[in-house]
C-alpha cells in the first residue's frame, strides 16, 4: 500500500465579503496516494481551485486539516510544483529564465538546475526556444514552459489548476498525452483540477466529483483503465462507460442541467 | 502614433506616419508663421519670425550658456529627487497595508494641489538660490512617479504572486522577482510625464525669484519686451525638455526591451 | 491643512464601491488612518513651532495659519472668485475643445494625420514658458489667464479622450458595422461610451493643471486673484497668510476635482474605476 501524499480532512472555507459570508467549501475530505494521478472534477464555482490553493498552502482553510507528505500544511507547501490555468510566465524573462525562477527563489544550485531545466524543455518539445520571450510562443508552448517550471526542482507533488482550460480542443488533447508521458516517466503524485469529464477520466487513476454552493465532495470514482493510455483509450468501452457514469452522477447533483 | 501599429505597416509606411507627416505639418506651421510676420510686417516686439527666433538662439549663445546649465541642474536635481523618493513611496505603500491605508488617501488629496503655488513660500525659506527651484521641480514631478510606480507594483496578477509564493518565496523575493520588474513599464511612463513637469517646475521656480536660469531670462525678456530673446528662450527650454524626454525614452528601451512597446514583430502574434 | 477635514470626508465618502451602503462604518474606519496620520503631523508641527521659537515669518504653526485664514476670509473669498472664474473658464474650454478635437481626429483620418503632429509638437513647447507671451499679446485682463489655464489643461483631456475613442475592440466595431450604421451612430453607440472612462481620467488630471495655468497667468501680470495674493503675502513676509492662501487655492482645486469625480459617478456608474475607486486611478 502506497503512502498517502495528500490528506484532506473536513476542510471548510468561508470567505467573508461585503455582501455576507460565502461558503466555498464544506467539510471536504479525501486522500491521494503517492504516485497517484488524482483529479478533482466539478463545474465552475464549486470551490475546486480554492481547494488546490489550500493544499498548496496558499490559502488557510477556515476549518479542517491538510497534510502533505505527512506534515501539516501551515504555509506554502515546500515541495510542490504548481501549474495554473494561465501560464503566468514573466514577460521580462526568457523561457529558460522563467523555468529557472523556481531554482532561484528556492536558492538551489543554479548551474546544476540549469542542466535539468534544459532537459525538461527538451522533453516538452521546447528545445531551441529557451532564449525566446513568452510573447514569442504560442499558448500551448507557454503552458508547456510553465509545466517545466513546476517540475524543475523535482517536487514529489504536482498541483495543476485547469492547466489546459484555456487551450483549444486539439492542443488540449495533445497536451493531455504529453502530460501522461511526463507523468509515466516521473510518477509524481498529481492533483489535477478540471471541469472536463473526459479529460479527468483519461488522465486519472481516481476522480473526485465536486458540487457547488457550498463546494462539497460527492464521490470518488476509480477509472480502472489500463496504462499506458493512448488516443485509443478514449474509444474503449470502459472509458465511455466511466464518462457516462460520472456525467449521470453530476446531473443527479444538479451540477449539469 | 499607436494607430500605426494596427495595420502592421512596413518601414516605409511607418516612416511616413511617424516622420514625414509631422515634419510636413511643422514645416507648414513655420512657413505660415514666417510669411505672416513678413507679409504683415509685424514688429519684432509683437511676434518675431521663426528665423529671427532661431538665429537669436545662436546669436545669444553665450547668454544661454550662462543660464541654461543652472536650469538643467535644477531639473536634474528635482527630477532625481522625485524618482528616488517616488519609487521609495510606492514601495512603502505596496509593502505595508497600513502604510497604504495612510498614504494613499493623503496622496489623492495632495496630488490635486497646484504645487507651483508653493514657490513663493520656498523663496521665503531658501532665498533666491537654486534650492527652491529644485523643490518645486521635485513637487511637480513626484506624484506622477508615485502613482504610476505603485500602480505597476500592484498590477501583478494574483496567480503570479501565488506562483512565486508556491516556491516558498520570502516577501522580499516576491517583491523583487515579480512586483518590481512588473512595475518598470509603468514607472517609465510616469517618468516620461514627470520629466516635463520637472522642467515646468524649475522654470516657474525661477519666475518667482531668481538671478539666473532660463525662467529668469523669460521674465527678464518679457519685462524688456524683448520678444526675440523670449522666443529664443522658449526654443531652448523646449529643446531641453525634448532632450530629457528622449533620454528617458532611450533608458526605457534599454531597461525593458521585453515590453510590448519595443517588441520586434515576429513569431506568434 | 487644518481647514480640510470637511473636504476629506466629502472625498472619501465618494471613494467606496457603488454597492456599499452610504453609512457603512468601514468608510470611517478607513478614514481613521489618514486622519490619525495628519493629526500627528499637525500636532508635531505645532509643538515644534511653539517649543523651538522659530520666527513665524519662517514657519507659522497650524493654529496661526487657521487664525490667518479667518482673518483674511473676506479677502481670500474675493480673490478665489477671480481665480475660480479663470480656472473654470480655462477648464471648460479644455473639456469642450479637448473632447471636440478628439472626436474630430478619430472621425477623420485626414484630420488625424494633419492635426495630431501639431498637437504632439505643441506638447514639446513648455506652456509655462510661453505664458509671458500672452501678456504681451492679450494684456492684463482675464484673457491671458484663461488662455494659459486652457493650454495647460487641454492636452490631458484631448489625448486620453482620443485614446478612449480609439480603444474600441475590433470585434465590437465589426459588430456595429454589420448593422450598417452611420458614422454618427458608431460614435454614439460604441465609441463615446467606450471613451467616457478615459475622458474622465483625463478630465481629473486636467484639474490641477488648469489651476496651475491660472496662477502662472496671474503671476505674469495681475492685481487680483489667489496667485496675486500669494506674491503679495510673500512680499510682506506674511507666511501665515501665504499658507492660508495656499490652502484656499488647494481648496478651489479640490472642489473642482470632487465635482468632476461626482459627475463621473453619475455618467459611468458601470465602470471599474467608479465601482472600486482606489483614488490613485490617474491614467498617464
Amino acid at each position: 500500500m502506497a503512502e498517502t501524499t495528500i490528506l484532506v480532512e473536513d476542510v471548510s472555507m468561508v470567505f467573508s465579503t461585503r455582501d455576507g459570508d460565502v461558503h466555498a467549501l464544506d467539510k471536504v475530505s479525501f486522500g491521494a496516494r503517492e504516485g497517484e494521478f488524482f483529479s478533482i472534477l466539478g463545474p465552475s464555482g464549486c470551490g475546486k481551485s480554492t481547494l488546490l490553493r489550500i493544499i498548496g498552502g496558499l490559502l488557510r482553510p477556515t476549518d479542517g486539516r491538510v497534510a502533505v507528505n505527512g506534515s501539516r500544511v501551515t504555509g506554502p507547501t515546500p515541495d510542490v510544483g504548481i501549474v495554473f490555468q494561465s501560464p503566468v510566465l514573466m514577460n521580462w524573462r526568457t523561457v529558460l529564465e522563467n523555468v529557472m525562477l523556481q531554482a532561484e527563489v528556492r536558492g538551489l544550485n543554479l548551474k546544476e538546475y540549469r542542466q535539468r531545466a534544459m532537459g525538461l524543455l527538451e522533453m516538452v518539445g521546447l528545445a531551441g526556444f529557451e532564449d525566446k520571450y513568452p510573447y514569442q510562443l504560442s499558448g500551448g508552448m507557454q503552458q508547456r514552459a510553465s509545466i517545466c517550471r513546476a517540475l524543475v526542482h523535482d517536487p514529489p507533488l504536482l498541483l495543476m489548476d485547469e492547466p489546459f482550460g484555456a487551450l483549444d480542443a486539439l492542443t488540449r488533447e495533445r497536451m493531455n498525452l504529453e502530460l501522461l508521458r511526463i507523468w509515466e516517466a516521473s510518477r509524481k503524485t498529481v492533483l489535477f483540477i478540471t471541469h472536463s469529464i473526459p479529460e479527468a477520466v483519461f488522465l486519472s487513476d481516481r476522480v473526485a466529483i465536486m458540487s457547488p454552493r457550498p463546494g462539497h465532495l460527492d464521490e470518488i470514482a476509480s477509472t480502472r483503465l489500463p496504462r499506458p493510455r493512448t488516443m485509443a483509450t478514449m474509444e474503449e468501452d470502459t472509458f465511455v462507460k466511466t464518462v457516462g457514469t460520472i456525467r449521470r452522477s453530476l446531473k443527479q447533483e444538479g451540477s449539469i442541467d | 502614433m499607436r494607430t500605426a501599429h494596427r495595420a502592421r505597416p512596413g518601414w516605409g509606411r511607418l516612416l511616413t506616419a511617424e516622420v514625414v507627416y509631422p515634419a510636413v505639418a511643422i514645416a507648414l506651421l513655420l512657413t505660415v508663421w514666417q510669411l505672416t510676420v513678413v507679409m504683415l510686417d509685424l514688429r519684432t516686439t509683437f511676434l518675431p519670425s521663426p528665423t529671427a527666433a532661431f538665429s537669436k538662439v545662436f546669436r545669444s549663445y553665450d547668454t544661454f550658456l550662462t543660464h541654461a546649465p543652472v536650469t538643467i541642474f535644477e531639473i536634474v536635481g528635482g527630477y532625481a529627487l522625485s524618482i528616488v523618493l517616488g519609487v521609495a513611496t510606492a514601495f512603502v505603500m505596496v509593502w505595508s497595508r497600513v502604510m497604504e491605508k495612510i498614504v494613499s488617501p493623503i496622496l489623492v488629496f495632495l496630488q490635486t494641489i497646484p504645487y507651483i503655488s508653493v514657490a513663493p513660500l520656498l523663496i521665503i525659506w531658501f532665498g533666491f538660490n537654486i534650492a527652491p527651484k529644485i523643490v518645486v521641480s521635485f513637487l511637480m514631478s513626484y506624484f506622477p512617479i508615485v502613482v504610476a510606480t505603485a500602480a505597476g507594483m500592484n498590477a501583478v496578477e494574483n496567480d503570479m504572486v501565488d506562483m512565486v509564493r508556491s516556491m516558498s518565496a520570502s516577501k522580499w523575493q516576491i517583491f523583487w522577482k515579480s512586483r518590481f520588474p512588473n512595475s518598470l513599464p509603468y514607472f517609465f511612463s510616469g517618468a516620461k510625464v514627470a520629466v516635463a513637469f520637472a522642467t515646468s517646475g524649475a522654470i516657474v521656480g525661477e519666475y518667482v525669484g531668481a538671478d539666473y536660469g532660463l525662467g529668469y531670462l523669460i521674465v527678464l525678456s518679457n519685462s524688456d519686451t524683448n520678444s526675440e530673446l523670449l522666443f529664443a528662450t522658449i526654443i531652448v527650454v523646449s529643446a531641453i525638455g525634448i532632450g530629457f524626454f528622449w533620454l528617458i525614452h532611450w533608458m526605457e528601451k534599454l531597461c525593458i526591451p521585453w515590453h510590448v512597446a519595443f517588441r520586434e514583430e515576429e513569431g506568434h502574434g | 491643512m487644518a481647514g480640510t477635514a470637511a473636504t476629506e470626508i466629502l472625498f472619501f465618502a465618494s471613494e467606496g464601491p457603488m454597492a456599499r451602503p452610504r453609512w457603512n462604518p468601514e468608510i470611517y474606519l478607513d478614514l481613521l488612518y489618514p486622519v490619525a496620520a495628519i493629526s500627528v503631523f499637525l500636532g508635531t508641527w505645532e509643538a515644534y513651532v511653539r517649543l523651538s521659537g522659530i520666527p513665524n515669518y519662517i514657519l507659522p504653526g497650524p493654529s496661526e495659519i487657521l487664525l490667518s485664514l479667518f482673518e483674511y476670509a473676506a479677502t481670500l473669498y474675493e480673490h478665489s472668485l477671480v481665480t475660480g472664474y479663470e480656472v473654470l473658464l480655462g477648464y471648460a474650454c479644455s473639456i469642450v475643445l479637448g473632447g471636440l478635437f478628439a472626436v474630430m481626429v478619430v472621425w477623420s483620418s485626414t484630420l488625424d494625420k494633419s492635426l495630431m503632429p501639431l498637437f504632439l509638437f505643441s506638447q514639446t513647447v513648455s506652456k509655462i514658458a510661453v505664458a509671458p507671451l500672452f501678456v504681451v499679446w492679450l494684456g492684463f485682463g482675464l484673457a491671458p489667464k484663461v488662455l494659459v489655464a486652457f493650454l495647460i489643461s487641454f492636452f490631458p483631456v484631448f489625448i486620453s479622450t482620443t485614446a478612449g475613442l480609439k480603444s474600441v475592440e475590433t470585434e465590437m466595431l465589426e459588430l456595429i458595422r454589420s448593422m450598417s450604421p452611420s458614422t454618427l451612430q458608431v460614435f454614439r453607440k460604441v465609441r463615446i461610451p467606450t471613451a467616457l472612462p478615459h475622458f474622465f481620467a483625463g478630465a481629473k488630471v486636467a484639474v490641477p493643471f488648469a489651476t496651475v495655468g491660472a496662477i502662472v497667468g496671474e503671476w505674469m501680470a495681475s492685481d487680483s486673484g489667489l496667485g496675486y495674493h500669494l506674491l503679495l503675502m510673500q512680499g510682506e513676509l506674511d507666511t501665515a497668510g501665504l499658507f492660508a492662501t495656499l490652502l484656499t487655492l488647494s481648496f478651489v482645486s479640490i472642489v473642482l476635482y470632487v465635482v468632476v469625480m461626482r459627475l463621473e459617478r453619475l455618467a459611468i456608474p458601470w465602470h471599474v474605476s467608479v465601482r472600486q475607486e482606489t483614488g490613485l486611478n490617474m491614467t498617464w
